[in-house]
């Protein structure tokens, strides 16, 4: 290394070497403009000794051997080495060239962009392919399994579904943890936003996309920025991570004319397994039977009647598979186009499309258009203009209403899975054969709508004038989002909660947000070795929410279903409108720069004011700093030939977040839900306080440090990127849970911190790379921890593990359902812990006869065939100090941890291979090490002896049964209703790998036609298998994504959908 | 030209830097709501709204049921005896159940509305026009409510947490208070009310007398319940202030004619009644008559979950076999909606082979109009009803000896023309007599759970648990077996969601 770095000192110091025998070229070195180029490197070829630099007028002089081969290699830092030949001249004249290949790509960052190599933080960059761009319908779908750090969660099997994005972990615990998006410019932070529910407590409405409207064809690049330098000059805004994506444009030369077309089959990639006709009748005659009650079915060889009164009906039952029944392949279809061009002065894109899906529920449909204009246009030399336009109009049929009350007949989800599988029907057509109060899961596909009408546009304006000093220029941007959603949900009179005579919930959301940015921009080089890029500027960012809920029942007429609201006769919900309009204005500054291509230093602060504090609290500053080394062109690397690059960062920074809603530090007193009545037979306008307020609310702010390792090496075959992290939010703003002997439910308060470390590595391998065939491989592993460090604002209270009581601060998370089952929470947030962990019973399989350890709960003693939940040594007989006894009653002191929601770590990985016109990408994603209280399982895998609800197979063939004593499924009639927690039965691993896209790809020859430039077919196949150990639908747990406060639950989710796809893009 | 554009740079920089960042909501705040005599009105009615919420009313009326001894139901996991609402609080082995979880909730939402009312509202001790005397009367029912919250929930959890305040981010968690000091508050609060209650906000509201008749009530409790007396007073004390407050009561209100009328949409607000909840069906505030409307009674969706065990039948059948009362309490023949088939449980059909068969519905809560079809009723809750304060009367002067208790239930039984002859014997025979009046009289209205409570373990054990388990018709096979367990039917657990919010409340 010494050796090194004297020969740098030799060459730097002593430009000019003069030798015995010795041929002497001088010459001059200019950069592409032909201005000239200090600082270049200049070699004689096979000499490792012998080297001169440019001066600052560019001028070298070299004395060379005559015996020497007689060439020199001319390098710089971001310029194409150039080897000269100077065997027969002695002066050179050079014009270097940019390698723009790697050096000067440019990269876009919050408010502007930078060198690549000038990047000091964290982000990952996501390559959009053609293809998968066509396939997907929404940005998130292009984020899974490509970046590092990046958790998506979705469903495929609703179009439109809710998604979840998380960036390194939890970052709050408030629920949406959601990342900013940034589209040209323009913020939209709606991932999570939806109408509100029209409908009573119970009512879980499903939350819809947020994203749709931003179409993924249309997407040039999205870089995630994860690191606090990275995304601090977003301020409040950019706690958990932004997403900046960069719409495409037009390029210079002849109009671009793009089409596409695909068609795709979605498939329900798995079912429950649950009794058929058989076993269930089997199993009520067998619950009657324990009950004393008369048999209720007759089973004849293969027939199966329904007796009533003891006379079996004339007719057999019928027997249905309901999920079959319900679940079905769904049809989709695509298409659209795109043209583009431009010259100097300016360019455009435009692109439209039209996309109908289908869903694997009967009846579920999504069908959307949009369109984009996107035009650039320099109007004198010194000013340009830039505009975006994109509109998007959407209108879906959910199918998929649901609520939380975990009854077999209020979600379309546990309808097809629990209710039973065989109907009878008596002379008069009327299935005999089951309560009334039980909907049938046809009730869901024809007498349900939840039809949603969305428009979303985005737009912007944007003047940039270079001012009269050198490199710089003012920027000054107006932009908007505007959407507008109408939902409506239909419950006819089949349906549970539309009896007798339907109901319809109505919601509404326009959301109107603009921004109006002004930079002053410093972009500029000095001497060649000084860079800086910088800017100062001022944002004012409005967002106006105004949602509208209204509902009513008893219609006189049930044929208009969601279009005539004027027929019901009773408003159970008076229409409400609830605004939540924010302001945020901010200053900002950013300076980067770089010295001599090395060592490069990023300042940012920004300073915001919100409308949503009280005064004192309303404004907060946010400063962050990172440094980069670029390792990879000191003279000791690029002599070694180990790197192609090397780059090592580190940041530190803090960022704000205020991500409440607006008013939470007033008292609102507002109208009830309902009204009320009075004696004249008409109703009143109750009032009451609809939220406590709390006028101390403040920034959360998160303070991360990051250090980062760029590389690539063996002639760019391996390169990668391991970054570092450790990020702790404190003052975390929650909806604290509080008693309800207070009278309220929750309050939004600043409590607690949470710490994130993590480790993320993604490394891409190009072993071949010709022009016959080029194969890659890429993969991203993230590992990521989160600990509760703080909880101060929590008293110290017995906290019980294992039986053992100590002192800690912590607290429940929600109660999951508003039922009977799982109405007790599943996580805990305890201070020094991971967060959100499972806890709950213990349990040690059946209790068989001869036991004799019946433990009670609140008195009702266990009897043989219940589970045996585990009685926790509470207790000191001997007086040694060491627990050894239980105390025979289980209750909330024999909670403890059951299980991890968090995973050990995310990964994903990929392959592309093109051989000459085919090309094959599989990627993958996956999650491991989490574990997922399954719900569902508290009715489906619990014989509870209700003679309507079905269960699995397991549940009734190993049924404890005093003949036949089961150690795995308890008796028949045992419920967990009415526990204190929930039991270790339904903790399972979440882990799972999935085959998230497959896409085969060939392009037509079209050399001999003049009608294509490019003819490219492909199928593809969209989570085509997933490898799991998770008895329920779906592993990637979509229930509750807001919830923060409920984490890793699956209640009534719905299954997922296998999507198989056949596409055409045409290049004209 | 150059000077100019630095200008307007400068001068949109400092117009965006003054932009506007203070919210302007939509709705009103404190001062707003308690300032204006309308809107201090529209508060009230949110309180009384409160009691019509869902876990307030119905899911009330299911719990205190369930937990009184007398019913059975078909909700919870099938028509059966071992369903798991039978199995747990209809037979007084109650666990963490969501009816009286809700309950606990509802009630609580109220007292922090009512808590709204008391600390926001100024009172004025002589009133000089009709503004002060609308927010004397708003505070003083807001009073009322709040003491009638915290004694349903004292009598049912014991040791419970008591709000007088409304919480703030510093303040969110008590500790249980002891039932001795909440009822100590109940006595403030039902005073308070007497003394502000004046009758301004008018008709449809509870006047001071239902604050008289509530103290009574407290001051009954009290007297059989030695552990929550105050040091200074005896049994015979409460029982003489309980005369004291039911008496400022009497003469007041008068007996509807027809026994079965109260429970009809057609005879609300009735000379009556003295506490009573406005229902409408535009409103949507009621789904009793969902809940609680027998099997195919009407056509439309209903549950019918609350069926009367058949031995309470037969008491009151057995006590006064020509009892009108019977026909306005019990449902067990009738015609169904759907075809006019009849339907028959028991006692119309005598053979107690099945489960769904063997007990009579509670026909109060029923929707009496049969091709009615809306979710939503528009039946009125009555709370406190004249009738019941005449028998307190009754069993406050049984306890005085002063000679007015046979007069007292004798007004009630002429109403329905039953004989007072239960009622002849020693003072014993009269307190037995006039404790099974309140089942005939009230029964399902939401006080039996208390009424069997009120003289302790082993007057329930005794006149309603043993009563019940060894009636000359029980059958296990249809009949659920009551606890007798001291430590289990006396109260319930506290509600686990409070458990796991509350950072002061263990257990």
């Amino acid at each position: 290394m010494k050796t090194i770095f004297r020969l740098i000192i030799f060459s730097v110091l002593t430009p000019l070497v003069a030798f015995a025998q010795s041929k002497t070229i001088t010459g001059t070195i200019n950069d592409e403009l032909g201005l000239p180029l200090p600082g270049v490197t200049i070699q004689v070829k096979d000499s490792n000794n012998l080297g001169a630099v440019t001066n600052f007028d560019g001028v070298f002089k070299i004395s060379i051997p005559s015996d020497s081969k007689q060439s020199i290699v001319l390098s710089y830092v971001g310029y194409l080495t150039e080897e000269v030949d100077v065997s027969k001249n002695t002066t050179v004249s050079v014009n270097l060239q940019v390698d723009t290949d790697q050096l000067d790509e440019v990269v876009v960052i919050g408010y502007g962009t930078v060198l690549k190599k000038d990047i000091t933080g964290s982000l990952s960059s996501v390559t959009i392919k053609e293809e998968v761009a066509n396939q997907s319908t929404s940005v998130d779908q292009l984020l899974q399994g490509r970046a590092a750090g990046v958790q998506v969660i979705q469903n495929g099997g609703a179009p439109g579904s809710g998604i979840s994005v998380k960036i390194r972990g939890t970052n709050s615990l408030r629920g949406n943890n959601e990342p900013l998006y940034v589209i040209d410019g323009v913020i939209i932070s709606s991932a999570g936003e939806d109408v509100s529910s029209a409908g009573g407590g119970l009512e879980g409405q499903e939350v819809q996309n947020g994203l749709n409207g931003i179409n993924p064809r249309d997407i040039e690049s999205i870089q995630v920025l994860k690191d606090a330098s990275a995304t601090a000059i977003y301020g409040s805004r950019g706690a958990n991570g932004v997403v900046l994506i960069t719409t495409k444009k037009g390029t210079n030369g002849k109009a671009k004319v793009n089409a596409f077309l695909t068609t795709s089959i979605r498939t329900i990639t798995k079912k429950y397994n649950v009794l058929d006709g058989f076993g269930f009748a089997n199993y009520v005659n067998e619950i009657n039977e324990n009950n004393g009650v008369d048999q209720r079915y007759l089973i004849e060889g293969s027939t199966i009647y329904t007796l009533e009164n003891g006379t079996p009906l004339s007719d057999p039952a019928q027997e249905f598979n309901w999920q079959d029944e319900i679940y079905t392949d769904g049809i989709s279809q695509k298409f659209g186009a795109s043209a583009s061009g431009g010259s100097d002065q300016g360019n455009y894109y435009i692109s439209a499309g039209f996309d109908s899906q289908q869903g694997i529920v009967k009846k579920s449909s999504f069908k959307s258009g949009d369109i984009r204009i996107n035009l650039n246009q320099k109007l004198n030399d010194n000013l340009e203009i830039k505009a975006r336009l994109s509109g998007f109009f959407s209108s879906s049929d959910f199918a998929e209403g649901g609520d939380l009350a975990g009854g077999a007949n209020r979600s379309l989800v546990r309808n097809a899975i629990a209710f039973r599988p065989l109907l009878a029907f008596n002379d008069d057509g009327i299935d005999v054969s089951g309560d009334e109060t039980l909907t049938s899961p046809y009730a869901w596909i024809d007498d349900f709508s939840d039809i949603s009408k969305a428009t979303r546009y985005i737009g912007s304006l944007g003047l940039t004038y270079k001012l009269p000093i050198k490199g710089m220029s003012y920027e000054v941007t107006y932009g908007g989002n505007v959407r507008n959603k109408d939902r409506r949900r239909w419950f006819g009179p089949t349906t549970f909660q539309g009896r007798p005579n339907g109901a319809l919930q109505m919601s509404t959301l326009n959301t109107k947000s603009h921004q109006f940015n002004n930079l002053l921009k410093f972009n500029r080089k000095f001497n060649r070795k000084h860079r800086i890029n910088s800017l100062v500027g001022v944002t004012y960012d409005v967002r106006n929410v105004e949602r509208s809920v209204y509902a009513v029942a008893g219609f006189i007429t049930t044929q208009f279903t969601t279009s005539q609201p004027a027929f019901g006769e009773s408003i159970t919900r008076p229409l409400t409108l609830a605004k939540s309009d924010q302001q945020i204005v901010s200053l900002l500054g950013r300076l980067n720069y770089t010295y001599d291509n090395k060592y490069t230093l990023t300042a940012t602060i920004r300073r915001d004011g919100v409308s949503k504090f009280s005064e004192g609290n309303k404004y907060g500053v946010f400063p962050s700093f990172a440094f980069a080394w670029n390792v990879g062109n000191e003279s000791f690397v690029k002599n070694s030939d180990l790197f192609e690059s090397l780059k090592l960062r580190a940041g530190w920074g803090q960022i704000g977040n205020h991500g409440i809603s607006p008013y939470g530090t007033l008292s609102n007193y507002g109208v009830s839900d309902n009204l009320y009545g009075n004696v004249d037979g008409g109703t009143n306008i109750p009032i009451g306080l609809l939220n406590l307020s709390n006028p101390d609310l403040t920034w959360e702010t998160t303070e991360q440090l990051n250090f980062g390792l760029d590389f690539s090496t063996l002639n760019d075959v391996v390169s990668g990127t391991i970054d570092i992290y450790n990020k702790t939010t404190k003052d975390l703003l929650q909806n604290s849970n509080i008693p309800a002997s207070s009278g309220f439910s929750n309050i939004l308060v600043n409590k607690g911190a949470i710490s994130n470390k993590g480790v993320e590595v993604a490394l891409n391998f190009v072993p071949i790379s010709t022009d016959v065939m080029e194969l890659s491989f890429g993969g991203n592993i993230s590992f990521n921890k989160t600990q509760i460090t703080d909880l101060n604002s929590q008293p110290l209270q017995g906290f019980y593990e294992n039986g053992a009581v100590t002192d800690r601060r912590f607290y429940y998370g929600n109660r999951v359902s508003g039922g009977n089952h799982f109405k007790s929470p599943a996580n805990v947030f305890v201070e020094g812990e991971e967060s959100s962990l499972f806890y709950g019973f213990q349990t040690d399989g059946i209790y068989q006869t001869e036991a004799t350890d019946f433990v009670s709960l609140l008195g009702v003693d266990a009897v043989p065939g219940d589970v045996r939940i585990i009685d926790q040594l509470t207790e000191d007989t001997d007086g040694d100090g060491v627990l050894d006894s239980g105390d025979g009653v289980i209750d909330v002191k024999d909670r403890t941890f059951i299980g991890n929601p968090n995973p050990d770590f995310i990964y994903g990985f990929n392959m592309n291979l093109r051989f000459k016109r085919f090309t094959v990408s599989a990627l993958f994603n996956g999650v491991y090490g989490n574990e997922i209280a399954n719900g569902n399982l508290l009715q489906l895998d619990n014989a509870e002896a209700s003679v309507f609800n079905n269960i699995s197979p397991e549940a009734y063939n190993n049924a404890w049964r005093p003949d036949n004593q089961s150690n795995t499924h308890p008796r028949i009639g045992y419920t967990t209703v009415g526990q204190a927690a929930i039991t270790d039965r339904i903790i399972e691993d979440g882990s799972y790998l999935r085959l998230n896209n497959l896409t085969i790809g060939y392009d037509i020859p079209v050399t001999e036609t003049s009608l294509f430039d490019r003819l490219n077919v492909y199928i593809a196949g969209q989570n085509l298998f997933t490898w799991t150990n998770y008895s329920g639908y779906d592993p990637e747990v979509s229930t509750f994504l807001y919830t923060g406060l409920i984490n890793g639950v699956d209640f009534n989710g719905a299954p997922n959908a296998r999507n198989l796809l056949l596409g055409v893009n045409m290049s004209f | 030209m150059k000077n100019f554009k630095i200008i307007l740079l400068t001068l949109i920089g400092v117009l965006v830097y003054s932009c506007d960042i203070d919210e302007e909501p939509i709705f009103l705040d404190s001062a707003a709501t308690y300032g204006d005599l309308e809107i201090a009105t529209g508060a009230l009615d949110g309180i009384y709204q409160g009691l019509t919420a869902y876990g307030a009313q119905e899911q009330r009326i299911y719990a205190l049921n369930g937990f009184s001894g007398f019913f059975t139901t078909g909700r919870g996991g099938g028509n059966n005896v071992n369903n798991t609402n039978n199995q747990t609080l209809f037979s007084l082995k109650p666990v963490y159940d969501i009816d009286s979880e809700n309950m606990w909730i509802a009630i609580y939402s109220v007292i922090g509305r009512c808590n709204g009312a008391i600390n926001n509202i100024t009172t004025v001790a002589s009133t000089s026009d009709i503004n002060e005397l609308g927010f004397n009367d708003i505070s003083g029912q807001a009073y009322f409510v709040r003491a009638w919250s915290y004694f349903s929930l004292v009598r049912l959890w014991g040791d419970i947490p008591l709000w007088l305040t409304l919480p703030d981010s510093d303040n969110l968690s008590k500790a249980k208070t002891s039932a001795k000091e909440v009822y100590a508050q109940i006595i403030s609060d039902a005073q308070m009310a007497t003394s502000l209650m004046n009758g301004a906000i008018g008709a449809g509201y509870p006047k001071q007398q239902a604050a008289n008749m509530l103290l009574a009530k407290v001051y009954m409790t009290l007297a059989t319940n030695p552990d929550l007396q105050a040091d200074d007073k005896t049994e015979s004390d409460y029982w003489q202030m309980a005369y004291d407050e039911a008496n400022m009561a009497y003469g007041h209100y008068s007996l509807e004619p027809d026994y079965s009328s109260l429970f009809t949409d057609e005879n609300e607000n009735s000379n009556e009644s003295i506490f009573e909840l406005q229902i409408s069906q535009d409103a949507a505030n009621s789904q009793m008559g969902r809940n609680y409307t027998p099997w195919k009674y009407k056509s439309a969706l209903h549950f019918g979950w609350l069926r009367v065990s058949a031995d309470v039948f037969l008491d009151h059948q057995a006590t006064y076999p020509d009892d009108p009362r019977l026909e306005g309490t019990y449902l067990y023949n009738y015609s169904r909606a759907d075809n006019g088939n009849s339907v028959k449980v028991y006692p119309a059909i005598s053979a107690r082979s099945q489960f769904s068969k063997s007990h009579p519905y509670l026909f109060k809560f029923t929707e009496k109009d049969k091709s009615h079809s809306n979710l939503y009723g528009d039946q009125n809750v009555i709370i406190y009803r004249y009738a019941e304060l005449l028998i307190m009367l009754a069993e406050i002067s049984n306890e005085l000896q002063n000679g007015q208790q046979l007069g007292f239930i004798t007004e009630v039984l002429d109403r329905v023309g039953m004989s007072n002859a239960a009622y002849l014997g020693d003072q014993a025979t009269f307190r037995d007599a006039i404790m099974t009046e309140y089942r005939f009289e009230l029964l399902g209205e939401g006080e039996d759970a208390h009424n069997n409570r009120r003289r302790g373990f082993d007057y329930f054990l005794t006149h309603t648990i043993n009563k019940h388990n060894n009636n000359p018709i029980f059958s296990s096979k249809v009949d659920l077996e009551l606890s007798t367990d001291p430590t289990q039917v006396m109260q319930l657990p506290i509600p686990l969601t409070e458990i796991n919010t509350n950072d002061l409340i263990d257990d």
